[in-house]
């Protein structure tokens, strides 16, 4: 992901967390609407999800790359809509549509979960792949079940490397998985609905 | 500075710039009259429009119209139906923008405080929301007068929005203004005698009041 933020990588951070502002978790009824409040009321509406649709055409949707830096904003959708050569943690979808797929479950759902976007290094056990899974807690401070999507990144100054994932990072995920299934519990494809 | 007239012509000349610098920095754009983006944007004209009858054609005055999204809206999800169009905007750049936008087609678009024509029905998005450094008092007088106006220029009702204010104790963001939908429901029930619906609970933290004539209407109600 490096090769396409390039220096822009600075404002990585900042798109994260405009993604968070936007599926995180409402601040309370009414007065303190919004978030994944607001978020389940416009794919009520407009249906901006949908299985097979381009997760970037989304995020344009949304304004979710950005107000002011042009350039960056079209980095970074780009950065998303390349999550469609990316796999995911369920076997045969790859990224884009393990995310597409999430959203439309998680906001049908009468109380959706708030949605924490971060980012892993591919190079580390986690691999080339999107990672979901709930999780009690957003950030650590926030006690709260929340779906964490985690898009694979590297640096921008990492070696090129294929796209399949390098045999030492295939074996470390094989042990990396067995630990999480005990840690971690995966968003299941069909969550129940109605928490 | 007497609070009267000239204090809200002064009032109009600041919100009208403040837009025109929205404007000028996003362009036709969500952005560019200040909502996130066109999902949010077309939700509020959805609760809005709820006022509408979309059975037969009819008038629309659209005041703080902006670059005249709702005929975005319109076009997209009730083709079928011929609305009579006219927006209301305090910017001349916005109107500007709006005419350029839509030339070709029969909208029309006026810089002005308030409608020169009435029509069967009119809504205002978002225009109350930011007041930027105006006293409180002042605009609850602005809305009053508004609301006023609206009544006044529209025969089958008319349709508004407003960020809820928050719980006691707790901050609105500088520059917005925030208030309970009991307050302004008293108002246009007292003041115009028209029967109130508020629609809240949407996914933000805002409220929308569709403020509609007791009397049935008949006819197509097109005005010129």
């Amino acid at each position: 992901m490096g090769r396409i933020m390039k220096e822009d990588d600075v404002f990585i951070p900042g798109l994260l967390d405009q993604l968070y502002l936007r599926f995180g978790p409402s601040q309370g009824p009414k007065e303190a609407h919004g978030g994944i409040a607001e978020m389940k009321e416009l794919q009520k509406e407009f249906q901006i999800f949908r299985r097979g649709r381009n997760l970037k055409d989304c995020f344009a949707l949304l304004n979710l790359g950005g107000l002011w830096n042009a350039r960056v904003k079209n980095r970074w959708l780009s950065l998303i809509e390349d999550l469609k050569s990316y796999d995911s943690d369920v076997p045969g979808e790859n990224g884009n549509d393990r995310i597409m797929n999430m959203l439309i479950e998680n906001l049908g759902r009468s109380e959706p979960l708030p949605v924490f976007f971060q980012a892993h290094d591919s190079r580390g056990p986690d691999g080339r792949r999107v990672i979901v899974r709930t999780s009690p807690t957003g950030p650590f401070f926030m006690e709260q079940d929340h779906v964490i999507v985690s898009l694979p990144m590297k640096p921008k100054t990492a070696t090129p490397t294929a796209k399949q994932a390098a045999p030492a990072a295939r074996s470390a995920r094989k042990t990396a998985s067995k630990t999480a299934t005990k840690t971690a519990t995966k968003t299941p494809r069909k969550t129940p609905r109605g928490r | 500075m007497t609070d009267d007239g000239s204090d809200l012509e002064q009032l109009h000349r600041d919100v009208a710039q403040y837009y025109t610098g929205t404007l000028r920095r996003f362009g036709p754009t969500p952005l560019g009259v200040d909502w996130s983006c066109a999902p949010t944007q077309a939700l509020r004209f959805r609760k809005l429009l709820k006022l509408c009858d979309f059975q037969g054609s009819f008038s629309l005055n659209d005041v703080g119209c902006g670059y005249g999204a709702v005929l975005d809206y319109l076009a997209d999800y009730h083709p079928d139906t011929e609305v009579d169009y006219l927006g209301i905007d305090l910017s001349q750049a916005m109107v500007r923008r709006a005419r350029k936008l839509w030339s070709g087609k029969p909208h029309r678009f006026q810089r002005a405080s308030v409608a020169s024509r009435t029509a069967d029905y009119s809504i205002a998005s978002g225009i109350f929301n930011v007041m930027l450094d105006q006293p409180v008092q002042r605009w609850e007088r602005f809305v009053a007068t508004t609301l006023s106006q609206l009544h006044e220029t529209s025969r089958r009702g008319f349709a508004v929005n407003f960020v809820t204010a928050p719980l006691a104790g707790q901050d609105i963001r500088p520059g917005l203004y925030g208030t309970s939908p009991e307050r302004w429901i008293a108002f246009c029930r007292t003041a115009f005698g028209r029967e109130v619906t508020l629609i809240d609970n949407y996914g933000m933290s805002e409220f929308t009041l569709l403020v509609r004539s007791p009397e049935p209407h008949l006819g197509n109600g097109m005005d010129s």
